[in-house]
């Protein structure tokens, strides 16, 4: 199987031993969107940063239509990072406050060698905020001057200002207000499709929230103390459960009681 | 004057000391023994109407307005009337345990502080055996399966799931008529936050405790509180059954907040083939 983004039996640990991923295995094909799912001390954070090239992984191997990632590699990592952008969880630590929103897009289009060129940049930078819903005559304000959806929105659009084929976001909605939230969610899912804007891009999410990947992702890989437990069609996974960590992680979200359904609430004291 | 049991909160307004508005005027109450959850976003006022309560409002902010609690006024009552009101009448569970707890200081230790104070208050000194009994007795009760581990543990040594079971164990120490929660397992993974709210459902009725349960998140609050006030910017735009609120929200605010929420658990739904219902 040739994926634009897969991993192949990752393993990680600390030098003391630690391991923190075991035997990881999973590849992303072109154009769909994967929710990487599992809570705290799963391996979540330590995948990303491998499938980011900010970490090398124990042994294993991260490839992209089936050529192997040197992450020590320069010349790799900056092919890379043009192909593989990010948007974080918090907006508001994620936007440097001292440079401008224009400033704060083109800098992936600099450092990456993309263009130098000002009305280049300028024009990227529009074209990147005007896919993410923002107009483009905020470049000149700074990221304090915005709410957290805003912000949101600005550090996607420095994402996919490079171009890139993957977007790899890191529980990306959940320092978000919930009405905010969909909105974020609706766009992500835009850039998932693509349209005459944007270039369609593979989605690779990162979430501990099964409402979220739900919404977005068609693919998941459920992941428990740095195993996969079970991966597969979202649909196929989270309707028909084999394994009882996603089982149990299925009957923890918390539901909304279906209209009609007095039984679903608290009881009345 | 006769006590009213319960918490009556009328015409609180919470202001900056230079000037700006950010709570109310807002008014609801609470019933001894009953539930009311508060919802809201950030920057909707909800944690500010929680400290207010508990009249640890921030230096530079003021309330005005009535705060009563089981009859006692809280709004402009002096630090001495509060020590005695805070842990005996009114206590707190925070988002985040690893702030709330003293980093520098044993689980063991920081329980057993309240559980000092309420029995001094009761008139009894506790001997160092019954203090440590008790501390283990209470650490159980939080079902925290090794008390005498987590009793010598500092913070950073058990799991986040553990530190709040050990918050909820020292905000319930003095045995409060009211239990204030806010936000209390949005730090939580999902499988952890689903034991305590059981937890908190459980210990509330134990002990016959009211319970204001402060929330962004409409399916937590379903699963704990039947009545809720929704806030915007400081004001409530609409009280009730939160079943009514659900099947039919008034205000254009509650039924966007109804509305996002639905999605994503329509989005749930449609993956589950809506065969978990």
């Amino acid at each position: 199987m040739s994926g634009i983004l897969e991993a192949r039996n990752l393993e990680f640990s600390y030098r003391r031993g630690q391991s923190v991923l075991h035997d990881v295995s999973f590849s992303v094909k072109p154009g769909s969107s994967v929710g990487l799912v599992g809570e705290s001390g799963a391996g979540k954070t330590t995948l990303l940063r491998i499938l980011l090239g900010l970490a090398v992984p124990t042994s294993g191997q991260v490839l992209s239509h089936g050529t192997p990632f040197d992450a020590r590699d320069g010349r790799q990592l900056r092919d890379w990072r043009r192909m593989t952008q990010t948007v974080f969880q918090d907006p508001y630590s994620s936007l440097d406050p001292r440079q401008t929103v224009g400033r704060i897009i083109a800098e992936p289009l600099r450092s990456l060698g993309i263009t130098r060129d000002r009305t280049e940049l300028r024009l990227r930078a529009a074209r990147a905020l005007h896919s993410v819903g923002l107009p483009a005559d905020i470049v000149g304000r700074y990221p304090h001057e915005f709410s957290g959806g805003q912000r949101q929105r600005i550090a996607i659009a420095r994402a996919i200002a490079p171009g890139p084929r993957v977007l790899l976001a890191d529980e990306p909605v959940s320092a978000l207000d919930v009405t905010t939230r969909i909105k974020v969610i609706d766009l992500l899912a835009e850039l998932a499709r693509g349209s005459d804007d944007v270039a369609q891009m593979t989605v690779v999410l990162v979430s501990h929230d099964l409402g979220v990947v739900a919404a977005l992702c068609d693919r998941v890989v459920i992941l428990e103390h740095g195993r996969i437990v079970e991966q597969g069609e979202a649909a196929s996974v989270l309707g028909n459960p084999q394994h009882a960590y996603t089982q149990r992680l299925l009957a923890s979200v918390p539901r909304l009681p279906a209209p009609g359904d007095a039984s679903a609430y608290a009881a009345q004291p | 004057m006769t006590r009213t049991a319960g918490l009556i909160v009328r015409d609180l307004t919470i202001t900056r000391n230079d000037g700006g508005t950010l709570v109310g005027p807002l008014s609801f109450e609470l019933e001894s023994g009953g539930r009311l959850g508060i919802i809201g976003e950030s920057g909707s006022g909800k944690s500010l109407t929680a400290m207010a309560i508990i009249g640890l409002l921030a230096d530079g902010l003021g309330a005005a307005g009535s705060i009563e609690l089981d009859g006692q006024q809280v709004v402009g009552a002096s630090d001495r009337v509060m020590n005695g009101v805070r842990g005996r009448d009114v206590a707190v569970v925070f988002q985040e345990p690893l702030t709330a707890l003293d980093p520098l200081m044993k689980i063991g230790n920081q329980l057993a502080e309240p559980l000092r104070r309420r029995a001094l208050a009761d008139g009894q000194r506790l001997s160092r055996t019954s203090v440590a009994a008790l501390v283990r007795e209470r650490l159980t009760e939080v079902s925290l399966a090794e008390p005498d581990r987590i009793a010598r543990a500092f913070p950073h040594e058990i799991s986040g799931g553990q530190r709040q079971r050990a918050a909820l164990a020292i905000a319930i120490a003095g045995r409060p008529r009211l239990l204030i929660a806010d936000e209390p397992t949005t730090a939580l993974d999902v499988t952890v936050q689903s034991e305590i709210l059981d937890l908190l459902d459980r210990l509330v009725d134990d002990h016959g405790m009211s319970l204001l349960f402060v929330s962004h998140d409409l399916a937590v609050v379903a699963r704990i509180a039947p009545r809720v006030v929704v806030l915007e910017h400081g004001k409530a735009v609409e009280t009730g059954q939160l079943s009514d609120l659900l099947a039919r929200p008034q205000h254009p605010y509650t039924r966007e907040l109804v509305d996002s929420a639905r999605e994503l658990d329509r989005a749930l739904d449609t993956v589950l083939g809506g065969s978990a219902r």
